[in-house]
């Protein structure tokens, strides 16, 4: 695909996202300033020559401590790329680490309350903590998710030359 | 070689899933959170594992900080890891 289509992709995601939003029940906040942050990150390119190559070594030494690297901002398919891989770790990657929580501790995920610390005196708010339930999904909810997501990603790969997930 | 439209079609089915939606809605740093509650589990077991024991201590609330419930429901908690504790690891 060209630049246009890769960006007419994240316009048409944005785009269904705000659908979404748009049931006043459903709170996409968070993850649209995660989208906008990852959409707007600069690439970073290794610069492959210095000059002619002819340097005395007191001025090798001061050019190694430079940083080799050139930056720039990324293409409509390198934005997008990096917005499919914050979708990638809500959906799959935070239900895991759940199921991970509840190995290790030995606790099923109803037990598991993140809380900041705080003094007696401070009041406890929901926004402040998270249930490990509320992150958990069924097997079979997390087998569909894996289904659909790799379907994608694999039409994102054939579509792509950078695509390395 | 795949197509906007059927890209823009596989968007749509992922989006479609209610538990995508469930999940893509989570807010108050839930995922970041849930990565800094794997450390510290994971800091736990590797104590455990050598046979030792692990506390946390809260910077505000002390050793062991009490139970807590959130303010607009009431649930009980088996266990609770906080933010910004500092976990000290007791080797028995």
């Amino acid at each position: 695909m060209n630049n246009e289509e890769w960006r007419a992709l994240y316009l048409y995601l944005l785009e269904r996202l705000a659908q979404i939003q748009s049931s006043p029940e459903i709170q996409l906040d968070e993850l649209m300033d995660e989208i906008q942050i990852a959409a707007s990150v600069r690439i970073h390119d290794q610069v492959e020559e210095v000059g002619n190559g002819k340097f005395e070594r007191s001025q090798l030494k001061l050019l190694h401590e430079l940083d080799a690297s050139t930056t720039r901002s990324s293409t409509a398919q390198e934005a997008f790329i990096n917005v499919m891989s914050v979708l990638s770790t809500r959906l799959t990657e935070v239900p895991e680490l759940i199921t991970q929580l509840e190995t290790k501790l030995g606790r099923r995920s109803s037990e598991i309350i993140w809380l900041p610390d705080i003094d007696g005196s401070e009041v406890v708010t929901r926004e402040l903590g998270f249930v490990a339930q509320e992150l958990q999904i069924s097997d079979s909810e997390h087998q569909e998710i894996k289904s659909v997501l790799s379907n994608l990603e694999r039409l994102i790969r054939q579509a792509s030359d950078v695509y390395t997930r | 070689m795949s197509t906007l439209d059927e890209l823009k079609q596989a968007l749509d089915r992922l989006l479609s899933l209610t538990v995508a939606t469930r999940l893509l809605q989570l807010n108050s740093n839930s995922s970041e959170r849930a990565y800094e509650a794997y450390v510290l589990a994971l800091c736990m077991h590797a104590v455990r594992k050598q046979g030792g024991t692990a506390e946390l201590v809260g910077i505000k609330s002390g050793l062991n900080p009490p139970n807590r419930s959130f303010s607009r429901r009431s649930w009980l908690y088996g266990i609770r890891y906080s933010r910004f504790l500092l976990c000290s690891m007791l080797s028995s």
